[in-house]
């Protein structure tokens, strides 16, 4: 981490009377658990027990920028009658608290698509320029992870306004952009000591250590190509389900759909995936991705071809999450390895 | 079981070295040392990357129904693989004579969140498995070794036919009961009793996390409907917006066209990554199946299953005779 942003320290134990005043002028989101195994970003209250600590959560932030379900408009009568009401971007000043630096470096890849030189989404921008990111470092991995392998870092500073380390009784904050300033300043934090930028530096350097690199990722993206045999054998074990995508920080394709009555309706937008039968079939029946080894050819090549193309960033940074939870094992990481090894 | 392990591979060459069946499915090393993947094995010389271990839970049947279109395949099955296996068979959906069930009596397989360390993660663990009841662990707390039985999934701890019911070969000795067989209903009875306002509200808490991934559906060997009622465009059953109402719709649907179909072979539970204790659903139903009409899926491919026959002597409570 640059030593250009100003450090603070906040004590452990005022952590709980920071969150409190945050509220007062923000809604606050942060990781909660679910359930035993499952932790999700939730709306938290003063009370909320948040989960800073341990591999990262289960769900990303994602669905607090990208909601899995957004009406667009609503539309009432017919022909000359017919009434638009497009649905107002939400634009409530938001924390998101405890998020890790994989999914902050993915919101930039969101922004890359909707904030991006091509076309401004409205919902999103609403909600984006409202929200306040503030980040805790990795100290653990969990077994999918490989940030370090996607350019990124457990203790990376992409897209976050703050950045807390855990240094036991204490977080270090790194105050990364004026909207990070702005926060840190009600929290009543102390300017970081020399003592506690070099136990900083010590945990940064750990958590690196815990993350070797696996692949070459330059390499990985000369050599995914359309015609290679990997797919199929992807394909053959895929059960074409979405959780891959669902739980990708990054993965943002959506489908658009009316809901009507006999009086009006709504238009919504929603999740969807590339992985399923439906996402590129036609109305008259056709389908140009007709097996899976077209689908599974596209969610690769998406987020390490298409996007590098487009935005020149991989769309992946490396939280692991479609390798836990695959119900089948299909490993990104050892396709990735295995396009950057060919030719060697 | 260093013994299943083996056999396994020379079976899977033999059948396919003499042109009997033309794929053999199992499992072979997945990409960390606590999982497995599903193993699609065509030349007899990659009989070789079949691997037997307290980690090979999958349920293979869900490939059989596309598989057996190309030729005749074996399977590698577990008892739950081939009750699976029996239902297809029973449901048309497999020809008997395409599929060569080669029965492995299954001693259950480990939660492998449980073999996690005091930091609760399983990066970088290095497992070791003794070929019986042990599995060895060397993470950041050093080295442990762990019981099997004390790591079991709940579903293969419940397990009451681990010995597979239907095969045309077993691969070993009949495994003993699993510890939790004798009573397989005591969790969903427990919440059964429960009142119903309070069920509601439970349900309704877990299928609000729901991300609609369908991973569940994708990973049931029952779950085969070309077109499930989900994704109809026409008509519509059920929206895609993502609310609560419409996922209760798909798991409760679900779970009724599970109804005497279901084998508990758990993977919708093991695969849904918002720990949606799906399985309580289905057990729930089959539960009421057994007692109702003394049927229990997926052991007798001749069987009658009850939901999908139609007597003119049933009873007809919605009382449609006398209209």
């Amino acid at each position: 981490m640059s030593d250009q942003y100003p450090q603070l320290v906040l004590p452990e134990a005022a952590l709980r009377e920071w969150l409190g005043r945050l509220l007062a002028s923000y809604r606050l989101v942060g990781p909660v658990a679910d359930t035993e195994a499952v932790t999700s970003y939730r709306p938290i209250g003063p009370e909320s027990m948040l989960r800073l600590d341990g591999p990262r959560p289960t769900v990303s932030p994602k669905p607090h920028l990208l909601p899995q379900t957004e009406t667009l408009f609503a539309f009432q009568g017919s022909g000359p009658a017919l009434a638009l009401a497009p649905a107002t971007p939400d634009a409530t000043p938001t924390v998101v608290f405890g998020v890790r630096p994989c999914d902050a470096r993915a919101l930039r890849r969101l922004d890359d698509v909707f904030l991006g030189r091509n076309e401004l989404d409205i919902h999103y921008e609403g909600r984006r320029r409202a929200t306040v990111v503030v980040g805790v470092a990795c100290a653990m991995p969990s077994w999918g992870c490989f940030c370090t392998s996607v350019g990124g870092s457990p203790t990376g500073t992409e897209g976050l306004d703050l950045l807390l380390t855990d240094l036991g009784d204490r977080y270090h904050v790194a105050v990364l952009t004026p909207a990070g300033r702005e926060l840190a300043a009600t929290a009543g934090m102390v300017e970081a000591t020399v003592d506690d930028a070099e136990a900083v530096r010590v945990r940064h350097a750990e958590a690196a250590a815990r993350m070797p690199a696996l692949f070459d990722l330059e390499a990985a993206v000369r050599n995914v190509r359309w015609e290679a045999p990997l797919w199929a054998q992807v394909a053959k074990r895929c059960l074409a389900c979405g959780a891959c995508s669902y739980l990708c920080p990054t993965c943002h394709c959506f489908d658009i759909q009316d809901e009507t009555t006999f009086e009006g309706g709504v238009r919504f937008r929603c999740w969807d995936t590339c992985q399923f039968s439906e996402f590129t079939r036609m109305g008259a029946g056709h389908n140009p991705r007709p097996t899976q080894t077209e689908r599974a050819r596209q969610r690769v090549s998406h987020k390490f071809r298409y996007l590098v193309d487009e935005f020149g960033r991989a769309g992946c940074t490396g939280c692991g999450r479609c390798v836990e939870r695959c119900p089948v094992n299909v490993d990104i990481r050892a396709i990735l390895q295995a396009f950057a090894e060919e030719g060697r | 079981m260093r013994a299943l392990e083996q056999a396994m591979r020379d079976k899977a060459r033999e059948l396919l070295a003499s042109g009997q069946v033309r794929l053999v499915l199992g499992y072979e090393a997945g990409s960390v040392p606590f999982r497995t993947a599903p193993a699609f094995i065509e030349a007899p010389a990659d009989a070789e990357r079949l691997v037997w271990n307290p980690f090979c839970t999958n349920n293979l049947a869900v490939y059989l129904p596309a598989a057996v279109g190309a030729g005749r395949v074996a399977v590698m099955a577990k008892g739950c693989d081939a009750r699976s296996i029996v239902t297809l068979i029973q449901e048309h959906q497999v020809p008997r004579e395409r599929v060569v069930i080669l029965g492995v009596p299954c001693t259950g397989m480990a939660e492998t969140a449980r073999l996690a360390g005091a930091d609760g993660s399983l990066h970088g663990i290095a497992v070791t498995w003794d070929g019986d009841g042990t599995l060895g662990l060397r993470d950041a707390d050093g080295e442990r070794s762990v019981a099997v039985r004390d790591v079991l999934q709940e579903r293969c701890r419940l397990c009451e036919h681990n010995t597979p019911a239907l095969t045309d070969e077993m691969l070993g000795e009949a495994a003993p009961p699993m510890p939790g067989a004798a009573e397989p209903f005591a969790a969903v009875k427990a919440l059964a009793s429960r009142p119903v306002e309070e069920r509601r509200a439970y349900w309704r808490a877990q299928v609000e996390r729901c991300i609609r991934c369908y991973a569940c559906r994708a990973a049931c060997p029952a779950c085969y409907c070309r077109t499930c009622f989900m994704d109809k465009a026409a008509p519509r059953w059920a929206s895609k917006a993502n609310t609560a109402d419409e996922s209760w719709m798909f798991h409760a649907g679900r779970a009724f066209h599970l109804a005497g179909r279901c084998v508990e072979c758990g993977e919708c539970e093991r695969v849904c990554p918002m720990g949606i204790p799906i399985s309580a659903l289905n057990r729930m139903l089959d539960r009421e199946v057994r007692e109702r009409f003394g049927y229990t899926a997926g052991l007798d491919p001749d069987g009658v299953a009850p939901l999908g026959t139609f007597r003119p002597e049933d009873p007809d409570p919605a009382g449609s005779e006398e209209r």
